[in-house]
């Protein structure tokens, strides 16, 4: 979604208030973001409970680490988005680290348990619905270069992992990676803002 | 030559933005981003269109309820003990270390206490919320410089070795199971005007990431960190109360998981 310089202003306003501790900025932030981060935690995790506890903890996290949040350098939007992105690729790579262990049950094991079946991973990282102007963009990519990554914005997987899925050698899913990645920035326009206008 | 190492680099950042790097190749881009402004907005536009991709999943509303439970947390979060800063950077140096003797070990209460009580180590509820009220019961206890509440039966600690200008502090890192561990620290001096001490977590893939940064001394510092995979952490002395993208110099405390 893109916001108005003035939305992205507010944002930034809320921002100094929560640092400060200003509970009820925060509470106004959670309202404005809350779909966003759980839409996010929902589409990477794929359960509901998993979804919520994740989000409570990205939204601690936020509350904690307001302080360092530099409007010069992201939005608050895309600060977040990135905070919480790192909290939930955390999440799924432990979940694959529980595979590797066969250890017991833990929080997150239905990850774990969703990532265990390879032959579907590929799968449901392309079942992802994009809003319009991303989709376009996506659309524009190659199929390798979009799976790849999807894979490791939602699947949380390396790039030796993707190249292992796709069954194709490391340089190639690096490349696939870098050229998709360059493709989408022309497409969207990304290189043209200047990153506290995001 | 030069442009051929640029372009290495460019291919790096989207890998690096991912935390997909290993800690040599992530030291040599982190290098690489300080000695240019030019590689630093690149990688602002590959996390801005990282963003957009990640923002575009569909929307669902969140559950009502959940907001209530995120303002009780948040209520509850001890004194706002670690700041989190989102760049995630992987550099880490290896230190000299002082090991405390038994008897200044000793000195940790918490680690004192475990032993003393002749504590078992037991499995921990995996109920994040019950770790989460376990965690700021402890921290507080901490704070006043108590013993153990009752019901921490189980909790483990490890000594923190220090030295430089913590040499005189002492520490404990107390994991109360599942990714909940509090690192105590007493008898912290102050950083001084523009300086502060910084906290650092490294997982099992060599991933270093900040944590937590202050500038006060304290008699007893309490630091809460929600951290799955911790095989060390360290404090460093920073020149300046920003958080850092690296520690600038071997750490003043660490301990081994």
């Amino acid at each position: 979604m893109q916001r108005t310089p003035e939305q992205r202003a507010a944002h930034a306003n809320w921002m100094r208030l929560v640092a400060a501790g200003d509970a009820a900025a925060f509470e106004t932030l959670y309202d404005e973001f809350a779909d966003l981060v759980f839409s996010l935690a929902m589409s990477m995790l794929r359960d509901r409970g998993r979804a919520e506890d994740a989000a409570q903890d990205v939204w601690v996290k936020v509350w904690n680490a307001a302080g360092s949040f530099d409007p010069e350098r992201a939005s608050v939007a895309t600060w977040l988005t990135t905070l919480a992105h790192r909290h939930l690729i955390d999440l799924l790579r432990r979940a694959k680290v529980r595979i590797a262990d066969r250890s017991g049950a833990e929080p997150g094991d239905e990850v774990a348990a969703r990532m265990s079946n390879d032959e579907d991973i590929a799968e449901q990282a392309i079942d992802i619905a994009y809003s319009a102007d991303v989709r376009s963009a996506m659309a524009e990519l190659s199929g390798d270069q979009r799976r790849s990554l999807e894979l490791a914005y939602f699947g949380g997987y390396s790039q030796s992992e993707i190249a292992g899925i796709l069954g194709k050698p490391l340089g190639t899913v690096k490349t696939y990676m870098f050229q998709g990645m360059r493709r989408l920035r022309e497409i969207l326009g990304v290189d043209l803002e200047h990153p506290a206008h995001r | 030559m030069e442009h051929e190492d640029n372009e290495e680099m460019r291919e790096l950042l989207l890998p690096y933005a991912l935390g997909h790097l290993e800690p040599v190749e992530r030291a040599r881009v982190q290098a690489a981003l300080d000695a240019s402004p030019e590689l630093q907005r690149e990688l602002e536009h590959v996390e801005c269109a990282g963003a957009r991709i990640i923002q575009s999943v569909p929307q669902v509303h969140a559950p009502p309820a959940l907001k209530g439970r995120v303002l009780d947390a948040i209520r509850t979060s001890a004194d706002r003990p670690v700041t989190e800063p989102v760049t995630s950077i992987a550099s880490f140096r290896e230190t000299r270390r002082r090991r405390f003797t038994a008897a200044t070990a000793g000195a940790a209460v918490l680690a004192v206490a475990c032993i003393a009580l002749g504590l078992v180590a037991v499995n921990l509820s995996n109920d994040l919320d019950h770790q989460r009220a376990r965690a700021d019961r402890l921290a507080k206890s901490a704070q006043r410089g108590s013993e153990l509440p009752a019901g921490f039966e189980g909790v483990s600690s490890q000594t923190v070795s220090t030295s430089g200008g913590l040499a005189d502090a002492r520490g404990s890192l107390v994991h109360l199971g599942g990714d909940k561990w509090i690192l105590l620290l007493r008898g912290v001096p102050r950083a001084g005007l523009g300086k502060s001490w910084q906290v650092w977590t490294k997982d099992s893939n060599g991933l270093v990431e900040n944590v937590a940064q202050w500038v006060d001394g304290d008699a007893t510092r309490v630091i809460t960190l929600d951290r799955g995979d911790i095989r060390e952490v360290m404090v460093s002395f920073e020149p300046t109360t920003r958080p850092a993208p690296v520690p600038s110099s071997a750490p003043v405390a660490d301990v081994h998981v």
